[in-house]
């Protein structure tokens, strides 16, 4: 509902091919938290590519604006930034990209032919300091000042041809929210890219393009003048913050500056020694909570879709390989992942309206102090949140944390936490300990989420004293104003979140889905065997009705194939865990993806693959016995499968994402090895320890 | 009384009064003192202390600017006065309206 309207009735428009060539690009740059993005978004119709800048992980946006006619422009969303000092990886690629490579190579294909330069109507003297820098690099620019409605109601007028005057360029007052403004700012991008036209007779902005130098003048030097002197080590930094604010204050018309009063008194509260962080634990859980409750929803249609999917696909293909591969490889295992995607857009939704409203700034102040003692800057608590729906797409958001070892601290812990994968193997065992006491289920539940949580800041405190040594960098953040959220760009968000998920996760998905198929097919049980495995147990075949035999023919199936076999060969190393054999090949099936155990052992302990109810599994296996008779499943195994489970890195397309944002496989190769030494150490004590005592 | 303390000491020390001074120096390593510079902690501002503690809330340029304790320890700021003339938390106006005065002047 909140979408505008105008996204559905303009269609995706596909790159007729060669157009790009000879469309113009045109940049935003600004400072972070100008609503940038909004206008972005508003201005592209929401129809975004993301990818990232050329050898960085900073994330480039970029998108088609139809204007009047056929025409159309690329605009390229840069990161937001406070000047071009390049001091910040983000301001180094804005640099290069707005003024080509320093070090000679030939600049980008795209280099802009002219810039939108985005400033905050509620604090112009703030932000028009990076305009100044920009202008300076002399491409055609429009300066955009956004938020003029909060601004008008925050008693701020800003006079905006003045503005133009002073910084002879057109400048557009927009608000993204109401939309106000993009007309004039859509000619204006049409006329800037039109250099045909006489500027000088368009009118009242424009006119200005001779006298501003004397005006600029009056302020010390011209823009171009100043920056030259920037370059001479003088006083840059002072001369364009004075610059902007006298700028600022001369053209804003009445209220001058905007009453923060308001902002005063939440800060006071939300930033306050102990109120604020039991407010960001609140905020936390609610949000989760909401998160979690709502995502049920469509988690359960797409479980519904696939399984229709399946059925669908067994009914259509003839019975063989290739129906098995499809249905329970392909369907099945991408199934099985994409089942979270509607908890990662939620999650990302929650936390777009909380950073677009203020606060997510607000709870970084708030949690700074605690993450650094461990190893962790205070912006890493985004990722490692995220990272409860899934590891992959917070690991990707670890690209708001600027510094290098910050950023593999965070993404070394983070498939620590319990992401969605877990919660089946967690409700598995939870069953088969309590299966009717909910309280110490719950309980059950939150220490497993606690042990997730404590051993990632335990391991990056170690991380800290070892690998990756030194203090995470000092904080410095910009708090923004509160404001209303605005929902169009939280779906956008969601959504771009969600689509790049299954993008880079997708193929892996895939890819594994069908490894895992093959090593859990081949080789084949021959008919014959499987009729000795049943006469040397005793077993009338005849006296089997068809699905039990069945299920018990998939379980011998499975132990005959590769992966039963792997798991029969290192369920020697599971033992001193308490695993029967059986639940080391379930380590082994999941540790492409850890939710794979649960059908494993469904299937090995004779349910088939899908059991009607999870109950039927835990009474199956809580009766299951070893071979002397003894429970196979007791407390101590319980636990230490649980333990095991929380702590393991069982999930390879987590791996290929830590590769891909670390560059290298060394360190995925790292996270996986810590982990499973950590998981089996942890376990192997758990076991040892409730095995004496319960 | 005029003298120069790092920005860290700068703050409320009753609990009551808003905490002014002028940055005169920033003795950190360029890329981190850059990026305070371009965010409006430049020599010669003028700054205001919202919170203190770590990290530190100061104002200025329009905004409000989260700030390590341990960068904090690093900027030094002339304060004229460890009373200022505002007798309420969040006096912002009347701190903005010193900072214009010292601008202009």
């Amino acid at each position: 509902m909140s979408v505008a309207p105008e996204s559905a009735s303009k269609p995706v428009s596909e790159e007729p091919p060669g157009a790009i060539q000879c469309r113009a690009v045109v940049a935003m740059v600004g400072n972070p938290n100008v609503g940038k993005t909004s206008v972005f978004n508003r201005l592209t119709h929401l129809l975004a590519k993301t990818s990232n800048f050329a050898g960085t992980t900073i994330e480039k946006r970029k998108g088609v604006v139809r204007l009047s006619g056929d025409d159309a422009i690329t605009l390229v969303d840069l990161p937001g930034i406070y000047s071009l000092q390049a001091s910040s990886p983000e301001e180094t690629v804005a640099r290069d990209f707005l003024t080509g490579d320093p070090d000679g190579q030939p600049p980008a294909a795209d280099r802009p032919d002219g810039l939108i330069i985005v400033v905050d109507a509620t604090n112009l003297s703030r932000s028009l300091f990076i305009a100044r820098e920009v202008l300076a690099l002399g491409l055609p620019a429009i300066v955009a000042v956004n938020l003029v409605e909060s601004a008008r109601r925050g008693g701020i007028q800003i006079d905006v041809s003045k503005l133009s005057q002073r910084l002879a360029c057109p400048v557009v007052g927009v608000s993204a929210r109401t939309g106000e403004g993009f007309d004039a700012l859509k000619s204006e991008l049409q006329r800037m890219l039109r250099p045909v036209l006489p500027l000088v007779t368009i009118g009242g902005p424009m006119t200005a393009g001779t006298e501003s130098a004397g005006v600029n003048a009056g302020d010390g030097a011209s823009v171009d003048d100043e920056a030259q002197c920037g370059r001479c080590g003088g006083c840059p930094f002072a001369d364009g913050h004075r610059w902007a604010a006298t700028l600022a204050r001369e053209s804003t018309l009445d209220g001058g500056v905007i009453s923060d009063e308001t902002t005063d008194r939440i800060d006071a509260v939300l930033t306050h020694g102990w109120v604020g962080p039991a407010i960001f634990a609140a905020v936390m859980l609610v949000t989760f909570s909401l998160v979690f409750y709502v995502a049920q929803i469509p988690m359960t249609w797409l479980d519904g879709l696939f399984g229709w999917l399946a059925d669908g696909a067994t009914a259509i293909l003839p019975e063989g390989d290739f129906r098995s591969l499809i249905v329970d490889g392909v369907i099945a295992g991408v199934g099985g992942v994409m089942v979270f995607l509607p908890q990662i857009c939620l999650l990302f939704f929650a936390l777009a309206i909380l950073e677009d409203s203020g606060y997510l700034a607000r709870a970084v102040v708030v949690i700074d102090r605690w993450m650094r003692r461990v190893g962790l800057p205070g912006q890493a608590f985004v990722p490692l949140l995220a990272a409860h729906a899934c590891a992959i797409p917070a690991i990707m958001s670890t690209k708001v944390i600027a510094n290098r070892r910050d950023r593999l601290a965070a993404i070394m812990v983070i498939p620590l936490m319990t992401c969605s994968a877990r919660l089946p193997v967690y409700t598995m065992i939870a069953a088969m300990l309590f299966p009717s006491q909910a309280i110490y289920a719950a309980i059950l539940f939150a220490s497993a989420y606690a042990l997730g949580m404590v051993a990632a800041f335990v391991m990056s405190f170690v991380f800290k004293r070892t690998l990756l040594p030194g203090e995470p960098s000092p904080l410095i953040m910009d708090l923004p104003h509160y404001r209303t959220p605005s929902l169009r760009n939280a779906l956008r968000h969601a959504f771009e979140r969600g689509w790049m998920f299954l993008r880079d996760a997708g193929t892996t998905i895939l890819v594994i889905s069908i490894a895992i198929w093959v090593l859990s097919t081949y080789p084949k049980l021959p008919e014959e065997r499987f009729a000795e495995t049943l006469a040397s147990s005793g077993i009338v075949a005849e006296q089997l009705d068809q699905t039990d035999r069945e299920n018990r023919f998939a379980a011998a199936a499975q132990e005959y194939a590769l992966i039963g076999r792997a798991g029969k060969w290192v369920a020697p190393v599971f033992e001193p865990l308490g695993f029967d054999w059986k639940t080391s090949v379930g380590v082994m099936t999941s540790f492409a993806a850890r939710e794979v155990v649960v059908s494993t052992l469904s299937i090995l302990y004779g349910l088939g693959p899908e059991p009607d109810e999870d109950v039927s599994l835990h009474q199956r296996l809580s009766a299951a016995k070893n071979a002397d008779g003894s429970p196979a499943f007791t407390t101590a195994t319980c636990i230490s499968l649980l333990v095991f489970f929380v702590l393991a890195m069982q999930c390879l397309p987590t791996q290929a994402v830590t590769k891909k944002e670390t560059g290298s496989w060394g360190w995925a190769a790292f996270q996986f090895g810590y982990m499973t030494v950590l998981a089996y150490t942890a376990a192997l004590v758990a076991y040892q320890v409730t095995d004496r005592f319960f | 009384m005029i003298g120069e303390i790092a920005l860290d000491r700068l703050t409320r020390q009753s609990g009551q009064l808003a905490q002014v001074g002028k940055i005169v120096r920033l003795d950190l390593p360029d890329a981190l003192a850059n990026r305070l510079k371009a965010m409006g902690l430049f020599e010669g501002q003028d700054v205001a202390v919202s919170r203190g503690g770590n990290p530190m809330i100061v104002k200025a340029a329009g905004g409000k600017i989260a700030v390590a304790a341990e960068l904090a320890r690093q900027i030094m700021v002339q304060t004229e006065m460890s009373v200022t003339p505002f007798d309420r938390i969040g006096d912002v106006a009347g701190v903005a309206k010193m900072a214009g005065v010292a601008k202009v002047g």
